[in-house]
């Protein structure tokens, strides 16, 4: 027996159904006959005998007409007819089925129908488009190469590498005419360049090339002691803490990052700098770039005192 | 050089026109070709063996040429020119006959010549786009072609009007979308009327053309890459085929699904080709490598760097290990030297034991020796 | 570290006073039974401390962590450790003592072992005489640049919609390859624009992807027949972030240095960043970008640089930098459905090895 009030009072407004659910504003139904979507009286699949739907399998759409009279055999409850792929027709022959029923019920049907037409065209549109492709990374994968990557860079000797390279080109007279290095003359040059250098402006000119780039390493040499040792420090972070500090900068740039991932990367930061003290002592590999640097400023001051001496000679 | 070719058991075709040699016994590698004037107009396109005996090898070239390579005399016996380069590269080459031989050109059109003539005997027309033709190895004036957008045909070259066979393309996809056509490569299957396919779709497909269906009778898929070759394994039911990004799998054709992967690859696959009796596979593509794979392991057996791009292979049908027979130990001694740097270069994957430069004879004990390990193995 | 020394110095008190008497005393009583045993014995008998010194000697089949209590098994182990540490100095005293007697004649010094110079030899190294190689590189896609035909042109796009870093990094980027033009994507498939950068002699095209804001991957295509490079990028530092950096870039073009590209893939990737740069560098400018490999890593830097004399030369950052590694390498312009990959990297096959290198 079917008694339509009966299940709606029973499942309805106030009561419990399954494939209610509930929001603020509205109750929506997820019974995939149903053919509004919606929880009421009229479009309720359980609560109406007379009951007609669509629903799409694979491309293809039906319509589904509910025969009560089989109400006893849930499976055979509902009778389907294929749609024809072509709307209008499609639409005639909703007309021609439901041709006695409710107005309600063949409106809701045909609203649905060009619903499933439209995101079927939808559908074709996007797989027609270029399509993106995630590849999943695995975190794992990716820490494990930042690790090799900042071993590789050490390894690498970039600033060694670099000027190894263009003496070797130098050497190899790529370059011709354009240097030739007279020594004593370009040490006078170069004293008369200490001289002025303090006071001097930097300008970027091109037509004596040299005097730039000496201007530009004297500003460097010119780094106090307290400074030095800051560099220093940088060095030995700079292998490791790279990236972090690039972090840093960025979440301080943008403030929406979580806060758990901040103090995630504070954390890294600070093992960072825990093996950047042990280094100071152990690690040969460090300390070889530590006293790279410090050669490095060495030299300059040689290069100063030099000239200075073969001066007095000549 | 005639002793290095008979000595060969693999021979490849590279892009920068060269042909090459492989002997896997002896661990060399030789280069056939005139070094002086090397052009990429001579990028091998198509190998195939001239006669029965493989005494002869026919290798088509991008110019349009077809050339005869003799491994008795390790030199190029002969060329003739088979159509215009303008019509497209070779897509396949077959030999029908002693005298005749079958070509395919991009255009789409299938020529037999006779050696004598430079005029085609017969010329049939398999549509545009076509990407490979291939001949049926037990009715030799069967061939099918296929190519992008043109379907599996299957011709009779008696009849050269109509072919025997065209395929149907695939039924509409669920949402009524037409299912593109991309045949790259197909073999015909041994004992039977059956063609497997690959197609740029990562789909394999086969046809039966003593069944009125015109449609494909298995299809299956592997991976989500351009299949660009196949093979068929001596052992029948399955079939071999590589994609673009260097995977190598076996698939069962009763089924249809995925028995093993053959690994190492670096680079897209160009061409694939499985020992007539052994159960190995060997395969070469854009990363210079000539592999070989045994298909009951899937182990990488050899791994030969040959330096240029690799085009086509071609598998002689005698033992692969085996030394090229007794004619050509005489000679060999002098080649050998020459190439050391090229010993050099080889490496044998499943065995590291340590080549010394030892004369003939321990050289040949050492081998008698790996081939009783191997065997050990095997019946490990 | 407090606790492990206090014992120590106690210990080597223990040795210099009562080093004859107790030792023999247990080695007649010890050698028999086995010392770790008489180890295990006396553990609580904390006044003998000349034990230990004993158990710094272990016979080798002992091992410290057969000692079952936690404050007695650090303290031992520590110890080894002390133990093991003065014998390597002692050692590494000796062999300095003999180089300084040997003088001259002393055995070079031993190299040591880097993961560059354990390299596991890959049979791809190009050799510089190999007519075969040669041949094969000198009719390459890039031929035509290397025989000054073509003047590159650099068109530099985005992924679909670029934000903050991406787009400095794309303007910055500009600044380093001369002739480089940056566009907006604008959402436009790489496929349509492939053809109109080659109707307008475009050379390359380089399209920056990013991720969060972060600029991750590098696709390097070289028209108008490829190939094409796709690139995981790391580290990005923009010339803001750099420290010690110079004044900006001049619009000279700069001289590029590959370094360390030896296997065949190695230098199709070297000739591709190669063929980036203009071939006539202008030295005036005193630019130079360099490409270096490491372990398949490939820095980028960009430096202004000054030679001192014959002997010195002195370098400085202009920026940005960044790390590349790659992906894949892909024969004809950009088509990665249907394209055909001269080089993927499978991470699973390839990385097994971390001495194996493809570059």
């Amino acid at each position: 027996m079917q008694h339509d009030d009966v299940i709606w009072d029973i499942i309805g407004n106030k009561q419990f159904c399954s494939f209610k659910v509930k929001t603020k504003s509205q109750n929506f139904c997820r019974n995939e006959y149903n053919v509004t979507g919606l929880c009421n009286r009229s479009s309720c699949p359980l609560a109406n005998s007379q009951y007609a739907t669509i629903r799409e399998e694979k491309g293809q759409c039906f319509l589904y007409m509910k025969v009560i009279e089989r109400a006893a055999f849930p499976a055979r409850m509902w009778e389907k007819v294929k749609l024809s792929k072509n709307y209008e027709k499609a639409l005639e022959q909703i007309d021609e089925n439901l041709i006695y029923w409710p107005r309600f019920i063949r409106h809701k049907c045909k609203q649905r129908f060009t619903k499933i037409t439209q995101y079927l065209i939808r559908m074709r549109k996007l797989v027609l488009k270029r399509q993106r492709k995630l590849v999943p990374l695995s975190r794992k994968v990716e820490q494990r190469e930042k690790r090799k990557e900042e071993k590789a860079l050490i390894a690498a000797q970039l600033d060694n590498a670099i000027e190894k390279e263009l003496l070797e080109r130098l050497k190899q007279g790529t370059y011709g005419d354009i240097y030739n290095f007279p020594i004593h003359a370009f040490d006078k040059a170069l004293e008369q360049q200490d001289e002025e250098s303090e006071s001097e402006e930097e300008e970027e000119e091109e037509e004596d090339d040299e005097d730039v780039g000496q201007r530009e390493f004297v500003a460097e040499d010119e780094v106090e002691e307290s400074d030095l040792s800051d560099f220093e420090d940088m060095n030995k972070l700079r292998a490791s803490s790279d990236e972090e500090e690039q972090d840093e900068e960025e979440s301080s740039q943008e403030e929406e990052e979580d806060e758990e991932e901040e103090e995630k990367e504070m954390e890294v930061e600070m093992t960072n700098k825990k093996k950047g003290s042990r280094w100071k002592g152990k690690s040969p590999a460090n300390g070889t770039v530590v006293r790279k640097k410090r050669a490095f400023v060495e030299i300059e001051y040689e290069q100063e005192t030099e000239p200075a001496s073969k001066n007095r000679t000549t | 050089m005639g002793d290095s070719s008979r000595l060969c058991s693999v021979w490849l075709g590279s892009e920068t026109g060269i042909l090459k040699g492989v002997s896997l016994s002896r661990k060399q590698a030789f280069n056939f070709c005139n070094t002086s004037h090397l052009s990429r107009d001579q990028e091998v396109r198509a190998l195939c063996w001239g006669d029965p005996a493989e005494s002869e090898l026919l290798v088509g070239s991008v110019d349009g040429t077809v050339k005869t390579f003799s491994t008795e005399k390790g030199s190029f016996t002969e060329t003739r020119r088979c159509g215009d380069p303008s019509e497209g590269c070779f897509t396949g080459l077959a030999a029908l006959d002693g005298s005749r031989i079958i070509t395919c050109v991009e255009s789409g059109t299938v020529r037999v010549w006779r050696e004598d003539s430079s005029e085609p005997v017969t010329e049939l027309d398999a549509g545009k786009n076509v990407c490979r033709m291939r001949q049926s190895s037990v009715h030799r004036n069967k061939v099918a072609t296929g190519g992008k957008e043109n379907g599996l045909k299957i011709w009779d070259l008696e009849e050269p009007k109509k072919p025997l066979f065209t395929a149907k393309n695939l039924r509409d996809d669920w949402l009524d979308l037409r299912r593109p056509q991309w045949v790259r490569d197909m073999a015909f299957i041994p004992d039977s009327d059956k063609v497997v396919t690959c197609t740029g779709y990562h789909q394999v497909h086969v046809f039966d053309p003593s069944t009125p269906q015109r449609r494909p009778v298995l299809e299956a898929e592997y991976g989500e890459y351009p299949l660009t070759t196949l093979s068929l394994p001596a052992s029948g039911n399955t079939v071999v085929v590589g994609n673009t990004h260097g995977q190598i799998a076996m698939l069962d054709l009763r089924k249809g699904v995925v028995r093993g992967c053959l690994k190492g690859l670096a680079g897209g696959v160009r061409g694939l080709h499985c020992h007539p009796s052994q159960p190995v596979v060997a395969s070469c593509g854009l990363d210079r490598f000539l592999r070989i794979h045994s298909l009951e392991d899937r182990k990488l057996q050899h791994k030969v760097y040959l330096k240029s791009r690799l085009n086509c292979i071609l598998l002689s049908s005698r033992d692969l290990e085996e030394a090229g027979g007794a004619k050509g130990e005489g000679g060999t001694e002098e080649v050998k030297e020459e190439e050391d740097e090229v010993w050099d270069t080889m490496e044998q994957v499943e065995e590291t034991s340590k080549r010394k430069n030892t004369e003939e004879g321990e050289e040949e004990e050492q081998q008698k020796k790996k081939g009783k390990k191997k065997r050990k193995k095997e019946q490990d | 570290m407090d606790i492990t020394e206090v014992p120590l110095s106690q210990d080597k008190k223990g040795k210099k006073k009562k080093m004859k008497k107790p030792k023999k005393k247990k080695s007649a009583g010890q050698d028999m039974s086995g010392e770790s045993t008489g180890v295990e014995k006396k553990e609580d008998e904390e006044v003998k401390m000349e034990k230990s010194e004993e158990a710094a000697a272990f016979p080798p089949t002992f091992s410290v962590s057969e000692i079952k209590n936690k404050q007695r098994r650090h303290l031992m182990f520590m110890k080894l450790k002390q133990e093991k540490r003065k014998q390597k100095m002692q050692l590494k005293k000796k062999k300095r003592k003999e180089r300084e007697a040997l003088g001259d004649k002393a055995p070079p010094k031993e190299v040591p072992k880097t993961i560059e110079n354990q390299r596991v030899y890959d049979e791809t190294t190009v050799d510089p005489e190999d007519e075969e190689v040669a041949f094969d590189e000198g009719t390459d896609e890039f031929s035509a640049y290397f025989n000054g035909l073509t003047n590159p042109k650099v068109l530099i796009t985005t992924s679909d919609r670029p934000r903050g870093r991406t787009v400095r990094f794309c303007e910055q980027l500009a600044t380093v390859i001369p002739n480089a033009h940056v566009y907006y994507r604008r959402g436009l498939a790489l496929k349509r624009v492939i053809p109109q950068c080659i109707a307008r002699n475009f050379t390359y095209l380089m399209v920056i992807n990013e991720d969060r804001k972060v600029p991750n991957g590098l696709v390097l295509c070289h028209l108008p027949e490829g190939p094409t490079a796709h690139f995981k990028v790391s580290n990005v530092r923009l010339r803001k972030e750099l420290k010690r950096r110079g004044k900006d870039p001049t619009e000279h073009n700069p001289e590029v240095i590959l370094n360390n590209f030896t296997t065949r893939l190695g230098h199709s990737i070297g000739r591709l960043f190669a063929a980036l740069f203009p071939q006539d560098p202008q030295f005036i400018g005193r630019q130079v970008a360099t490409f270096h490999n490491q372990r398949d890593f490939i820095f980028f830097r960009f430096h202004r640089y000054i030679f001192k004399n014959e002997k010195k030369v002195g370098i400085q950052e202009l920026g940005p930098r960044f790390t590349l590694k790659l992906r894949s390498l892909q024969k004809g312009t950009f088509d990665s459905k249907f394209g055909e990959y001269e080089w993927v990297l499978k991470r699973h096959e390839m990385d097994a090895c971390r001495r194996k290198f493809q570059l």
